[in-house]
């Protein structure tokens, strides 16, 4: 009988203990995609697909980006949108700006495509200066679930515009984006002949702000 | 310190109630020697729970939707194997290693409840530390009350409905465990079908999504079944208790019987208490937890005087936010903000706006100041500094006991507010 028990506990805890030990890695396989709907006051394309969740660094398994939406594109930017834990982030006068509190960090990686050379941007650059707001709207209700302005912030996987953000009730969700000219945070564009890249902030903001919605995002509240 | 107080309550108190009532099966079925397996499990799940938690805090190596999966994988096959030889264990002439395995494998589900409900828990007093960047405010230490507050609830919850359960026949409380772990598998697997899809393990589509909507925005309802489940456990026990009519043969037994209905109905009236505690926590306080933002409305303050606006330091005094404003010629509105800095004599002032954010404004939370529209909690120390999220920075002056700022720097601002 003392056999049995010790076997038993040996056992329930062999279990537990090959849980922490044993499991080390798991198989992630892409398998849907989905269209998206995209308004934009500027050129914006659609071209959207969903890949599985992706772990930026690799072994950092603790931070792995799911994807809300890839590809849409903003004149000569190409957007994409992802969202992870939220995380404590500081800059030279908030030393320490907490996660607590908040559901999802929020990010927006905005590229240069190839019409970016006409602004001097090298194909893929990660295009600075730009002030984006973002919209987060129940698709069911209409009510906007979150709003606010992105900060400007580096992760392992480089910058990005990013936020912590609540968003506490899973559903379906339509997300825009509204992106500024980097010209109102004071960015210049060389204009001259030869040092200028020949284009002009203006031939893409002329006409306001730039738009990139995607709608019919399915958001399930995660446990980080 | 709610904040904490919902949290641990919210993620400990189900758990907490499953394990209760599995102790008192284990034990008044298998014996005493089942319950040390048992308490094995328990020991066992919190120790786990200590190391994933330390890991989770300290490393980049966890994903937790990846060890929920495993948690609950794992978690679906002992229940499975429980049920099995519980059942089979419970037929005549059935070997007794049944009973032992049975056992076991609610050892293993005590501890992997334990294993996935406490290393959050467990830190949050770090995620408390982290946000008030010392264990010596007052702030840490009400979220540290909070979480442990919460903790105790869930003990008390716990203990209760193990002994609410011994006080039942082997037979009833099998019935009353097995509704409880079936609850937990319902959970489990909706838990592995949320994490399947979160990660593209496998494709959606509506109803599935539907499910998944339904189980993380009710979450709580495992836990208020489970509540349904011990009251009712509880109210059985306090109706029997009025209709006591057990044969003595002595005054002995007669007070014997007497306290041991006593007994019962206390525990049964604990067990309600705590349930009742537990929903107020989970609905109420909730509900307060996530109230609408409150803005601090615009004070006159104290004079203009020679093209300069004063504010009485006095005003600021208590510490909090206040918010002034002046208008322009052309009838906008500009607002600036005040705030004595903790532990300090200065003064943080800035105009209520910020580069990023624009004239969104700030608000107070808990001592802290948060920007409206980004919720980016401000230090407040760092108040009058440019850069981030932080108030768009004024110049001033502290006079005579008044902050004194020049009405040109605030009219400066003027586009930000209109």
């Amino acid at each position: 009988m003392k056999m049995k028990k010790l076997l038993a506990s040996a056992g329930a805890l062999a279990l537990a203990v090959s849980m922490l030990a044993g499991c080390s890695s798991s198989s992630a396989a892409p398998s849907s995609s989905s269209a998206a709907e995209t308004q934009a006051t500027e050129a914006v394309s659609e071209s959207v697909k969903e890949d599985a969740a992706i772990t930026p660094g690799g072994d950092n398994a603790g931070f792995t980006e799911t994807p809300i939406f890839e590809g849409l594109t903003a004149a000569f930017m190409d957007v994409n949108a992802v969202y992870f834990q939220p995380v404590p982030m500081a800059d030279d006068v908030n030393p320490d700006i907490p996660a607590e509190g908040y559901d999802i960090h929020l990010e927006c990686d905005v590229a240069a495509n190839e019409e970016g050379a006409k602004l001097g941007y090298g194909l893929g650059d990660w295009v600075p200066y730009l002030t984006i707001d973002y919209s987060i709207v129940n698709a069911e209700t209409g009510e906007v679930a979150a709003e606010g302005t992105f900060m400007e912030m580096s992760a392992s996987d480089g910058p990005h515009y990013g936020q912590n953000i609540k968003l506490p009730e899973s559903g379906t969700y339509n997300v825009t984006f509204t992106i500024h000219s980097p010209g109102e945070n004071n960015y210049l564009i060389h204009t001259d002949a030869e040092t200028g890249p020949g284009g002009r902030l203006s031939d893409y903001f002329g006409d306001g702000n730039l738009t990139v919605t995607y709608e019919g995002w399915e958001y399930t509240v995660q446990d980080w | 310190m709610l904040y904490y107080l919902e949290l641990a309550t919210g993620v400990m108190v189900g758990p907490a109630i499953t394990v209760g009532l599995l102790a008192a099966f284990i034990q008044s079925r298998y014996g005493k020697k089942a319950g040390r397996i048992y308490t094995v499990g328990i020991i066992a799940g919190i120790v786990l729970a200590a190391i994933m938690s330390y890991m989770k805090n300290t490393t980049a190596k966890i994903d937790t939707s990846l060890w929920n999966s495993r948690i609950f994988g794992v978690g679906i096959i002992v229940i499975a194997v429980f049920a099995v030889f519980c059942i089979a264990g419970s037929l005549k002439k059935a070997p007794k290693v049944m009973g032992v395995i049975a056992a076991a494998a609610a050892s293993a589900l005590a501890a992997l409840l334990l294993f996935h409900a406490l290393p959050d828990v467990l830190a949050y007093p770090y995620a408390a530390f982290i946000a008030e960047q010392s264990t010596f405010s007052t702030s840490f230490l009400l979220k540290l009350i909070g979480d442990v507050l919460g903790v105790f609830l869930c003990i008390l919850c716990g203990i209760a409905a193990g002994r609410l359960g011994s006080k039942y026949g082997t037979k009833p409380l099998g019935v009353f465990t097995f509704i409880a772990v079936i609850i937990t598998a319902v959970r489990f697997i909706l838990g592995i079908l949320h994490v399947a899809i979160t990660k593209r393990w496998m494709a959606s589509n509506h109803t599935l999504f539907t499910l998944i909507k339904f189980y993380t925005n009710k979450r709580y309802w495992f836990s208020y079944a489970l509540f349904l489940l011990v009251v009712v456990m509880g109210i059985i026990l306090l109706v029997r208790s009025l209709h006591v009519n057990e044969p003595y043969r002595n005054p002995a037994e007669h007070r014997k019987i007497r306290a041991k209905w006593l007994s019962i109905k206390r525990w049964s009236v604990a067990m309600m208490v705590f349930c009742g505690i537990s929903i107020f926590i989970m609905t109420a306080v909730r509900s307060y937890n996530n109230r609408p933002i409150e803005v601090a409305p615009i004070e006159p303050y104290t004079k203009e005087e020679d093209g300069n606006i004063y504010v009485s330091v006095d005003l600021l005094e208590d510490g909090h936010l206040h918010r002034f404003a002046i208008t322009s010629d052309d009838g906008t509105e500009i607002r600036f903000i005040a705030i004595k800095k903790p532990n300090s004599t200065s003064y943080g002032v800035g105009m209520d706006a910020c580069e990023i954010c624009g004239e969104t404004g700030y608000y107070e939370k808990d001592g802290q100041i948060v920007c409206k529209l980004c919720d980016v909690v401000m230090n407040v120390n760092t108040i009058g500094y440019p850069g981030g999220c932080n108030p768009l920075v004024v110049e001033y002056s502290v006079e005579n006991g008044y902050i004194v700022i020049p009405v040109e720097g605030l009219l400066a601002y003027e586009k930000e507010f209109k």
